[in-house]
């Protein structure tokens, strides 16, 4: 985790204004937070400042990894209960 | 001699091996029942054999699950919680400006509310887009706004410089220009409009005396000699020939005469049309010099919602664009990014 923070860190340096805003855009569309604060990035976009526009990003990249990988758990998550439910049913149909 | 054209082959008909592959398909289901099927089937059966260890067995799976999945959402919704409360922290910190206009009596609804700092970004989007001299100009008459609109009316001494009023005017328009792009239906930006009116009630800065006669006063600009520069540039940018400002200055300062006949009011509406409204349809610059002669006679103590909706939308959006450039340096193309942006 702490590897991968320090190479989000490096990448966003190295992002020019209009980078980070694409990359912004792109975020917000798969974002979960509240259409509001998105129409509000969409509004001010423009005119942020480059301390603003690493914060936006930082934050949207870090939602994006935390929620991709708590997809990838309830993923899990659920394969598990199925395999076991399947098990017990066949165990039962077998009997 | 004729030659018969050979038969063409009949492609083999696909439909027997779709059908083939259909049906493998279709036997390959057959054969694995799916997860709630098998699960359906061992129900059954232990209900026929009471089997209560089977049903309670399953019973603690799934309410396993669904605590884990609970568990999972709970992590989820964190994770978004704290995106939102940094992203905030940004947003607020760009707009800091316009925080204090903000802030909004505790009775006002939470929607009301974020549709009010959405305008207000786009008043800030619209200042920040100017260049820094333009910006600083800005803040300075937003200064002076402020004394007016506290105190209720203009003071002499708060009288706006030319460059103050031109890039106040300028990213009062932009910030219209912008609401305008959002709600470009007219009934739909009206009602924007007085919802924006309603709940600036609750605010410092409440609409109604922001758009007031009084406060509105304060951009009788004060014309010193020092800026000459500013309005020859103002003057040029229109296209009006230094030999015709004198004339188009005395036609147009009709437009609040008590009397006047069609053939002044033509003159006023082909001058207005000419140098301000080049890309406005000419009816509807007819309407606008109605619009504003009326509000210059009636003496109407401030600009309704109705009358600046209608001043909105008769004027064409490139005009509108052309006066934002003279007003405040920000060019059609730097704008239409902007609105892009925003829309």
């Amino acid at each position: 985790m702490r590897k991968n923070n320090w190479r989000k860190r490096l990448k966003v340096a190295i992002m020019t204004k209009e980078e980070l805003k694409r990359a912004i855009k792109k975020l917000l569309e798969t974002s979960k937070i509240s259409d509001h604060l998105k129409s509000r990035i969409n509004i001010l976009l423009g005119v942020m400042d480059e301390t603003a526009l690493n914060n936006i990003y930082t934050s949207l990249s870090t939602e994006k990894d935390k929620v991709d990988k708590i997809a990838e758990k309830k993923k899990r998550v659920e394969l598990k209960y199925q395999v076991m439910v399947e098990k017990l049913s066949d165990m039962k149909s077998k009997q | 001699m004729t030659e018969e054209s050979p038969k063409p082959e009949t492609p083999p008909n696909p439909a027997p091996k779709e059908q083939e592959k259909d049906a493998a398909k279709t036997e390959k289901t057959a054969e694995k029942p799916g997860f709630f099927d098998k699960l359906k089937t061992a129900w059954d059966k232990a209900t026929e054999d009471k089997d209560r260890h089977f049903i309670e067995k399953v019973g603690i799976f799934f309410s396993t699950f669904f605590s884990d999945m609970k568990e999972l959402n709970e992590d989820e919704k964190k994770a978004v919680a704290e995106a939102e409360a940094s992203v905030k922290k940004s947003l607020d910190e760009t707009s800091k400006d316009a925080q204090k206009a903000v802030e909004l009596a505790d009775t006002v609804e939470k929607s009301d509310k974020e549709f009010y700092q959405e305008v207000l970004d786009m008043g800030v989007a619209s200042l920040k887009s100017l260049d820094a001299d333009r910006q600083k100009s800005a803040h300075l008459g937003l200064k002076k706004l402020d004394t007016a609109v506290k105190t209720g009316k203009a003071s002499e001494k708060e009288i706006f410089e030319i460059d103050e009023a031109f890039s106040l005017a300028g990213v009062g328009f932009m910030t219209f220009q912008k609401l305008k792009q959002k709600f470009p239906n007219k009934d739909d930006f009206k009602k924007a409009l007085d919802r924006l009116s309603t709940v600036s009630d609750s605010s410092q800065y409440p609409l109604k005396k922001l758009l007031s006669r009084s406060v509105l006063g304060i951009f009788k600009v004060d014309i010193g000699l020092t800026d000459v520069d500013d309005v020859y540039k103002f003057v040029s940018d229109f296209g009006i020939p230094v030999t015709e400002i004198l004339s188009v200055k005395d036609t147009l300062s009709g437009i609040g005469a008590k009397e006047m006949d069609d053939l002044q009011r033509q003159k006023i509406i082909d001058t207005m049309g000419k140098f301000f409204f080049p890309s406005t349809d000419i009816a509807n610059v007819g309407y606008v010099v109605d619009l504003i002669r009326q509000l210059k006679l009636n003496g109407t103590a401030e600009i309704d919602t109705q009358t600046l909706t209608d001043l909105i939308f008769h004027i064409d959006d490139k005009d509108h664009s052309r006066l934002v450039a003279v007003l405040t340096g920000v060019k059609g193309s730097d704008e239409e990014k902007q609105l892009a942006e925003a829309a």
